[in-house]
């Protein structure tokens, strides 16, 4: 859609400006004197990024051709039909991270009990890191080329690895990030090469693999969920970012034989070894990390069936499912600024003490889990549709994990704020807390009783990227 | 206005009313400005007063009509056309491998739905009047009643549906509303658990729903009942439909072998909120089966499997429940019982006798769990009738047996066959694998992050503030190192 008002921009000052914007509110927030001036400079920037990237994916230049893995071409920058949707949804769980997190974690220290203060507390950084983040994920996006998109794969990483550095937990995000852009650079290059060309498919699926922490690389996102910040973990993780290079890449090239083979019983394996593990679970960070895992599992499924209906769902899961469990994982991470680490062996009370936060917990993970009215429901919906019609046994088992996944989010709710409060004093939601929960519900809500606005777009992208080039490919 | 038009929004307005009421409730619960316990009743009994008479308006329309059943369809929720496939000529293939997809928002009406839809509005009434005594002054009225007008909203929508998509919808209402209201004591640890216990059954036979619906996609093209009816359905088909829709319909019936969670429901907000699963949502499994019947009654195997799983339910429950100690848990198995009969009459197909038995069960099971509470009451009015001690009675059966027999049945019938020590052993077989992965997974990070694998473990410790203090000391040592 063009429109006249504007001025004709080129496609890459589109994609340019929400990142720019996100970049300038990374560094004054890294540049404020406290943590609170810190999270209003973040939420400006990401608020004016938010609005650049609507903005860009209503009205902005989105042609130019589909970028193509075995033709690459120099750098390239810009929006298109598949990854304008996406951008304002990656900036906006940016922006909802900024304004949810609490108070304490604002220095990006993990869950201390009371008192415990984290030496780097006070200063913007975490904020910082968070925007440098969002930003770097959205340039991601918005790579056109091959090589592009590899730089900005090995860059995604630095802020986290900032974040984490002198802290548990570094060296293993260290090594996945080591893993998964050699793997990707490598596959990136070795597809120019008609010698290994072969070898480019099965590379670049592990490089995304192990960076969405499909089975057997899955182990670091647990550990990742409980000594990274809750805050930054979801940043980096709920995008999605493999997923959409997965999508990226069969638009261009569909999966075929071994490649799609693998990920199909690795994705399956996933789903439910995620979802059994989160179940089962005494940690409720760790509990995410595998719901995530799982989640992840989902869209790739989704994604490597290569049609157009399993597509659309599985680009809305990534959306309709990420901005969900970034509430929850939110609301998550108040419970925890109150009560120190958090255990789901035991019930801890808390649902008449503090029912503001206990009810958000547990209606953004109802709305994680695709009840009806939100707008997972219809994501998930159309991506069970579309696998069980072509791929019926991967189906049963993504309907089933899906299933499983539903019942550890409730168990995580129910243990968290069922049985006996033992505790005194716990305060509810904050106000700025309320706002941010509030307001990802009714997002959530709203576009899960009129989805259309957001179901069309997202066909129509595919359509325009995945139909010229499908349908050679699409006699299975 | 036609009368085709009447029908749907009379019947209609069962759904949307309770639907209004608890978007009111709950708008103003947000907003902290919630009603009195009081008006809130009075709210809920307005709601129901109107949408029974909606309901049994809606059956004198279709009396009124000549009993023909209605489809009538609304509009669209959503609609996926793939725009450009269609043009091109070579995309041909292609757009039939994508084919469009839409949700269809429209009601089917017919005399099955409207003796469900009036029950449903009739009943949900009768908690509601007699809920005010219960909760008056109680916290969580407010939540009680929301929980109620969903519940209500959801059934009448699962009943209504013209679409097994739809009927989706409904259905995953009334399951997490039951949950939410068998946990309504989220204070207690019981009742949180069997909650639980009952969202996580309803979810593995959700799943099931979940396939069939897209089976039936699949071998008709449609997810439309009225549709799926007239296309013609291969007997394998059949089957899995049928065996697929059997097995949906186990958990919210409570049927053998899920039948567990049913007595552990009955710790709700009031003695009236067990209506709900004892009176209505136990009948939704065989609602299911009823309306879907024209899928799946050329197979003989899905209709051996219903007939058997009703029947093995009906034994089951009577054999536990003369065993069961306290009136809610023999109400409970006496409506597994009871619904495994009216299974095994659908799957000989007798579907208006099952009707008709629906609609007693439901009515006087309602009965007797609003007096469960004074049984003790009612039991002394009667000796003070009679002037006598009541005889005892139903124990015909048992004298029959040799005493030997009788004790170690007896034990069998209180350990509920076995079946819970069955599930018990079988969550802890999968707790085990789950925690055998959990360790693995922590080694693996471990050694690539070379520290400790159970270093982020949370303490064993029984008081959560000493493992708060702990851990409390254990990350102040970690920030200053």
């Amino acid at each position: 859609m063009n429109v006249d008002f504007l001025p004709d921009l080129p496609a890459w000052l589109w994609a340019a400006l929400p990142v720019a914007a996100l970049a300038l509110g990374s560094a004054f927030a890294y540049v404020a004197p406290d943590a609170r001036v810190a999270r209003v400079r973040a939420a400006i920037g990401a608020t004016l990024g938010l609005t650049l990237a609507t903005f860009a994916a209503l009205f902005g230049r989105l042609d130019g051709p589909t970028m193509h893995f075995h033709a690459w071409s120099p750098l390239s920058f810009g929006l298109d039909h598949l990854s304008a949707p996406l951008a304002p949804f990656v900036v906006a769980i940016g922006l909802a991270v900024v304004l949810g997190t609490p108070n304490r974690f604002a220095g990006g220290s993990v869950a201390a009990a009371d008192g415990a203060t984290d030496p780097r507390a006070g200063r913007g950084h975490y904020f910082a890191r968070l925007l440098a983040n969002v930003a770097l994920s959205l340039a991601l996006l918005a790579a056109r080329t091959p090589l592009t998109l590899a730089i900005f794969w090995i860059l995604s990483g630095a802020p986290m690895l900032a974040e984490l550095r002198g802290r548990r937990g570094f060296r293993i995000f260290l090594v996945q990030h080591l893993a998964s852009s050699t793997l990707v650079l490598v596959g990136v290059v070795v597809a120019k090469l008609a010698a290994l060309e072969s070898l480019a498919a099965p590379l670049l699926v592990l490089g995304i693999m192990v960076r969405e922490g499909i089975f057997p690389f899955h182990a670091w996102v647990p550990r990742f969920f409980v000594r990274a910040p809750l805050g930054s973990a979801l940043v980096f993780v709920q995008p999605q970012i493999g997923a959409y290079v997965l999508a990226r890449w069969v638009v261009a090239d569909p999966l075929g034989g071994s490649a799609s083979w693998l990920l199909d019983v690795l994705g399956v394996v996933t789903m439910l070894y995620g979802a059994a593990l989160a179940l089962g679970q005494r940690s409720a960070r760790r509990a995410l990390g595998y719901l995530a895992v799982s989640q992840s599992a989902l869209v790739l499924l989704g994604l490597a069936d290569g049609g157009l209906l399993g597509a659309t769902g599985a680009l809305l899961v990534i959306v309709a499912v990420g901005l969900a469990q970034t509430g929850f994982g939110l609301a998550i991470s108040a419970t925890e600024a109150r009560r120190g680490p958090l255990r789901l062996d035991v019930e801890s009370g808390g649902f008449s003490s503090t029912p503001a936060l206990a009810g958000a917990t547990l209606m953004l993970g109802l709305a994680s889990i695709g009840l009806p009215g939100t707008l997972a429901f219809v994501a998930e919906d159309l991506v069970f549709h579309a696998t069980l019609e072509a791929r019926p046994w991967v189906g049963v088992v993504m309907v089933l994990a899906t299933a499983i996944n539903g019942i550890a989010i409730l168990r995580i709710a129910f243990r968290l704020f069922g049985g006996r409060t033992r505790r005194t004093g716990e305060g509810d939601l904050t106000r700025r807390e309320r706002f941010v929960l509030g307001l990802v519900g009714a997002v959530l809500v709203t576009l899960g009783l009129v989805p259309q606005p957001v179901l069309a777009p997202t066909m129509e992208a595919f359509e325009h990227l995945v139909v010229p080039t499908h349908t050679s490919a699409s006699t299975h | 206005m036609s009368l085709d038009l009447v029908l749907a929004l009379l019947a209609t307005s069962t759904v949307v009313l309770p639907l209004l009421a608890f978007g009111t409730v709950a708008t103003l619960e947000v907003l902290g400005r919630l009603p009195n316990d009081r008006r809130l009743a009075r709210v809920a009994k307005l709601t129901f007063l109107l949408s029974t008479t909606a309901g049994l308006a809606a059956a004198l329309v279709f009396v009124a009509r000549g009993l023909e059943p209605l489809h009538f369809v609304f509009g669209s929720w959503f609609d996926l056309v793939p725009q450009l496939a269609h043009g091109a000529a070579e995309n041909t293939a292609h757009a039939a491998h994508a084919p469009h997809y839409g949700f269809e928002l429209g009601v089917l009406v017919d005399a099955t739905s409207l003796v469900y839809l009036v029950l449903t509005a009739l009943l949900s009434g009768t908690v509601g009047a007699f809920s005010l005594r219960y909760l008056e002054g109680e916290r969580g009225a407010g939540r009680f009643f929301e929980l109620l007008m969903l519940f209500a909203a959801g059934l009448s929508l699962l009943v209504l549906a013209e679409s097994l998509d739809l009927l989706f919808i409904g259905w995953e209402l009334v399951g997490i509303t039951s949950a939410l209201l068998i946990a309504f004591y989220r204070e207690r640890s019981g009742p949180v658990r069997h909650g639980l216990l009952a969202f996580a059954i309803y979810r593995v036979c959700d799943a099931a729903l979940l396939t069939a619906l897209v089976v039936l996609h699949h071998l008709t093209g449609t997810g439309s009942l009225p549709a799926a009816f007239a296309a013609p359905i291969t007997v394998g088909g059949a089957t899995a439909l049928g065996l697929l829709l059997l097995f949906a319909a186990l958990g919210k019936s409570a049927q053998f072998p899920f039948s567990g969670w049913l007595p552990r429901a009955m710790e709700g907000p009031t003695p009236s909120s067990a209506i709900f699963y004892g009176a209505l949502s136990v009948h939704a499994g065989a609602y299911l089966l009823i309306r879907t019947a024209p899928l799946w009654d050329t197979s003989t195997i899905a209709r051996a499997a219903i007939v058997i799983v009703g029947a093995t339910s009906a034994f089951f429950g009577t054999f536990v429940g003369r065993a069961q100690t306290d009136a809610k848990s023999s109400l409970a198995y006496a409506s597994v019982a009871q619904v495994g009969l009216i299974f095994v009459e659908i799957g000989f197909g007798w579907t208006t006798l099952a009707l008709v038995h629906v609609a007693g069960h439901a009515t006087l099971r309602t009965l007797e769990l609003l007096r469960a509470p004074s049984l003790l009451l009612d039991h002394q009015r009667l000796e003070a009738e009679l002037g006598t001690s009541v005889p005892a009675t139903g124990a015909h059966y048992e004298r029959m047996l040799p005493t030997s027999l009788r004790t170690r049945l007896h034990r069998v019938a209180l350990g509920r066959a076995g079946l819970d020590a069955l599930a018990s052993w079988l969550v802890a077989r999968a707790s085990t694998l789950a925690a055998t992965g959990d360790r693995i997974d922590r080694q693996l990070a471990a050694a690539l992050d070379r520290r400790p694998a159970f270093e982020d473990e949370i303490l064993p410790e029984t008081e959560p503030r000493t493992a708060t203090r702990a851990l409390h000391a254990h990350e102040t040592a970690e920030v200053s190192r």
